[in-house]
């Protein structure tokens, strides 16, 4: 297990939790004890029972199973999670590409615009939208792909700005290789590996932040199950009934932790490898 | 007399001044003309910041020319833009120093030599392949390299692959970027052959650009000395060895002061 070695302890444990987590999220109907609770069917006669061999992780205030919200509640956040990330790549990759590759005016023009959307605080910007977008999964993964795809295009675009000078990104120049093909065949692959590493380490705050917009009610709708807006419903009833916010809560931590530990030992493998042609 | 392949007049390359305030720096190229026959090989010849990169550089249209002319081919080189550019580079094959560094670290020998021809728009298939292979042995290498990367190659090799790049278009002309200064003394010289050869196959011309004058010695028809972005000395490559006439370029060809 040739993998396993390079990422380290911490890193198989965070890739471990985050398969589980994966795995839950795939097959949710299956391994949720009580699926029509998962997906908000309502329990009225064990409204807020402690945790119990029937409710390993207790119920809610309509008596829904926790461990089967916090199972289904997996599916939103993975897909949150990725959803911001990849489509914030998908924006800011290019335009970092494009905005190293060619400097001058498209470069100027296109950072300006990247650095209008870093000067507002993330969060504040992503609340703004959502607000403005109205609450939704859709909507809030959007609101937050907003605020990242700026930090993207930056890395992109100094990725660039160092394989621009490289040699053989010069000598396909001079082969009168057309702009786009430098662009896609000589410059993206050594500029895509950092990003895609520095993607894998976002998850975990992409997440969190998804999970933010939900417990200020800008996420999705319910009766989906969603952490950050089971964490907001329980907020009710804590401390006295404090596993109502705890599971989902402790979902949260896991998985952020288990992203960041992952990117961490990838971020040590592979991050700071350039091309080292010698 | 027919015209020769690329005719440079009076070229002029002036770097920008790094700061607001700071003073324009002198020409790294300064007012440099030479001449290439059809068929023939230049050697530029000159120390480090001699300006002979600076002189390549804006031959191949990697910085600009502040004044002067370019022709190559019989048409102006200075004034082509854009597409026309693009097209107009296939008809010169370039090898620059350290193959590791021109070679993509990413691609496989034979990705890197189809890459011209696919620039040119040839389609892939198995006639690139058997023309890779065809460069490659024209080169003295084997067609199993094709599959291997530049860093799993000695020194030697990878310029092989270079050369064979370079080569893969046709070129009129042959630019030499210190085409042996990475490599050992011994792969120097086979290197020095295979390009003799080609040469004498492909009736090509070549511009070669060194600060090791052993190595242009060999090679060269003509030669051209130059020291702090102007041209000290130029002529037949015999004469200029044999007996030249500047202090720095005897200095240079490691003759004494003259008494």
């Amino acid at each position: 297990m040739s993998v396993l070695r390079r990422l380290g302890l911490g890193g198989s444990l965070g890739l471990a939790v985050i398969l589980t987590f994966a795995l839950l999220a795939v097959a949710a109907p299956l391994l949720a004890p009580y699926p029509g609770q998962g997906m908000g069917d309502p329990n009225v006669t064990a409204k807020l029972t402690p945790p119990s061999a029937e409710f390993w992780l207790g119920t809610d205030h309509l008596g829904r199973d926790l461990l089967s919200r916090v199972i289904y509640g997996t599916r939103v956040s993975m897909s949150a999670g990725l959803m911001i990330v990849a489509v914030s790549l998908l924006v800011g990759l290019p335009v970092g590409l494009l905005a190293g590759y060619f400097g001058g005016w498209v470069d100027e023009a296109l950072m300006r615009v990247t650095d209008v959307f870093l000067a507002f605080p993330a969060l504040l910007l992503a609340v703004l939208m959502a607000a403005a977008l109205g609450p939704g999964l859709l909507n809030s993964i959007v609101a937050v792909s907003v605020t990242w795809w700026p930090w993207y295009a930056r890395m992109a675009r100094a990725e660039v700005l160092v394989l621009r000078g490289q040699p053989y990104v010069e000598a396909a120049r001079l082969m009168g290789v057309s702009h786009p093909r430098i662009l896609i065949r000589h410059i993206l692959p050594g500029a895509a590996r950092p990003l895609l590493v520095q993607a894998a380490l976002d998850f975990g705050p992409a997440l969190l932040t998804a999970s933010a917009l939900s417990f200020l009610g800008l996420g999705v709708l319910p009766p989906t199950a969603d952490w950050g807006k089971m964490v907001d419903e329980g907020r009710k009833f804590f401390p006295d009934r404090w596993w109502v916010s705890t599971a989902p809560g402790v979902a949260i931590f896991l998985l952020a932790l288990a992203f960041s530990v992952l990117g961490d030992a990838l971020r040590g493998r592979e991050g700071g490898k350039r091309d080292d042609p010698s | 007399m027919t015209a020769p392949l690329l005719h440079v007049q009076d070229l002029v390359v002036r770097y920008k001044p790094r700061g607001l305030f700071a003073q324009a720096p002198p020409p790294a190229v300064n007012r440099v003309s030479l001449s290439l026959p059809e068929g023939a090989t230049l050697g530029v010849v000159g120390e480090s910041g001699s300006g002979k990169s600076s002189l390549l550089r804006a031959i191949l249209r990697l910085v600009p020319a502040e004044s002067g002319s370019i022709t190559f081919g019989g048409a102006d080189w200075l004034s082509l833009r854009g597409p026309e550019l693009r097209l107009a580079r296939q008809g010169i094959g370039v090898v620059a120093q350290n193959p590791f560094l021109s070679l993509s670290p990413r691609l496989t020998i034979a990705q890197i030599l189809s890459e011209p021809l696919l620039a040119r728009g040839d389609r892939p298939g198995p006639d690139m392949v058997a023309q890779t292979a065809a460069l490659l042995s024209r080169c003295g290498l084997p067609p199993d390299f094709l599959p291997r990367r530049a860093r799993e190659l000695s020194g030697g090799q990878a310029q092989r692959v270079a050369i064979a790049r370079a080569l893969a278009l046709g070129p009129r002309l042959l630019v030499l970027d210190e085409p042996t200064s990475a490599l050992d003394v011994s792969v120097q010289a086979q290197i020095l052959n295979l390009l003799m050869d080609l040469k004498a196959d492909f009736g090509l011309s070549m511009l070669f650009v060194t600060h090791n004058l052993k190595v242009v010695a060999h090679i060269s028809d003509l030669l051209m000395v130059m020291h702090q972005g102007e041209v000290v000395e130029s002529g037949r490559a015999e004469s200029v060895i044999a007996d030249p006439a500047q202090p720095y370029s005897r200095a240079l060809m490691g003759f004494r002061p003259r008494p």
